[in-house]
């Protein structure tokens, strides 16, 4: 349960540990994600649909763009805060975001194919305050193939709070 | 005339080389589209967020529906994907910052140029940095990759 009729249980800075984290989460990648994701993001490379044009390229098979790693290992971190009876500030019933700041990837030379099984898991990886106030945190998430072989690692870097006087309500 | 993946090698590449430049448009029905690709998991969450929900997102610090960062990130790739070898791509790190949101109807050129060639830990490397630039001439995302030969 992660809240009462009367008050909510928002996550925040000062709960806030290096090292919170989630359950691990296991996707399989099929043709038909990589496809929708590829059409979504309006990337037309025909390595992404067809398997003859994949071989080609040195694939074994049909394989994920690189950054649909954002949607086979998501960095889930509302379910961080919910798995520690918080609710996120998304979901708070004064809801304000925490708009993306950037990422930071490093991949691992493995390619996901379509067929693989991946895992993984988010963690708070960091958390700082600029010069100018605005509050920032960083989260690491490394994912598996069902091989056990990292197949990627990234940071997902996040404005946990803006300096007073720098937003609005919602901001 | 810019590196093309199909004959880039580290011999044949040079400080200063250009990548190929790809152009993005950005609409609320695109930003719905790729909601709709994590919207069954992360269901609670995406309720209440500046992607599609248009009336918290006009309240909010952008004034408006803004994209998803990690999209602008694939697009960066994207055009890396022209210049450089996937498999390459498949072993590299890009390291990316968001300067301004990308908003319904803004439509963003990514461009790129090579920075720096040098030799760590045996492998060739090739860095690069990637532009994102809106139709106002804004830098909305700045990106830097390192990529193995």
């Amino acid at each position: 349960m992660v809240e009462t009729q009367e008050e909510e249980n928002v996550y925040n800075w000062d709960v806030m540990e290096i090292g919170h984290t989630a359950t691990p989460l296991t996707v399989e990648v099929t043709k038909e994600r990589i496809a929708n994701y590829a059409k979504s993001v309006r990337d037309d490379n025909p390595i992404f649909f067809d398997e003859a044009a994949a071989k080609a390229a040195g694939f074994d098979g049909i394989v994920a763009p690189p950054t649909m790693l954002y949607v086979y290992s998501p960095m889930r971190r509302a379910e961080i805060m919910n798995g520690l009876g918080y609710v996120s500030p998304e979901q708070s019933k004064e809801a304000r975001s925490t708009p993306f700041a950037g990422t930071e990837v490093m991949f691992q030379g493995v390619p996901v194919l379509a067929g693989d099984t991946i895992t993984s898991q988010p963690a708070v990886d960091r958390k700082w305050e600029s010069s100018s106030g605005n509050r920032f945190v960083s989260f690491r998430i490394i994912a598996t193939n069902q091989r056990g072989e990292k197949v990627v690692e990234y940071l997902y870097n996040v404005i946990w709070e803006y300096a007073q006087g720098q937003k609005s309500r919602n901001g | 005339m810019a590196i093309q993946a199909a004959t880039a090698s580290y011999v044949s590449i040079q400080v200063g080389d250009e990548l190929p430049s790809i152009q993005k448009t950005e609409t609320q029905e695109t930003i719905d589209d790729y909601t709709r690709l994590i919207v069954n998991r992360e269901a609670p969450a995406i309720g209440t967020n500046l992607h599609t929900d248009q009336r918290f997102a006009d309240a909010g610090i952008f004034a408006g529906t803004v994209n998803y960062g990690v999209v602008t990130c694939s697009f960066m790739m994207e055009l890396l994907q022209k210049a450089f070898p996937t498999p390459n791509l498949l072993r590299s790190t890009l390291d990316m910052r968001a300067l301004e949101p990308i908003r319904s109807g803004d439509t963003v050129t990514f461009t790129g140029k090579v920075l720096e060639k040098r030799e760590e830990g045996g492998q060739h490397l090739v860095d690069v940095e990637v532009t994102g630039t809106n139709q106002l001439g804004q830098s909305v995302a700045a990106g830097r990759a390192s990529v193995p030969f």
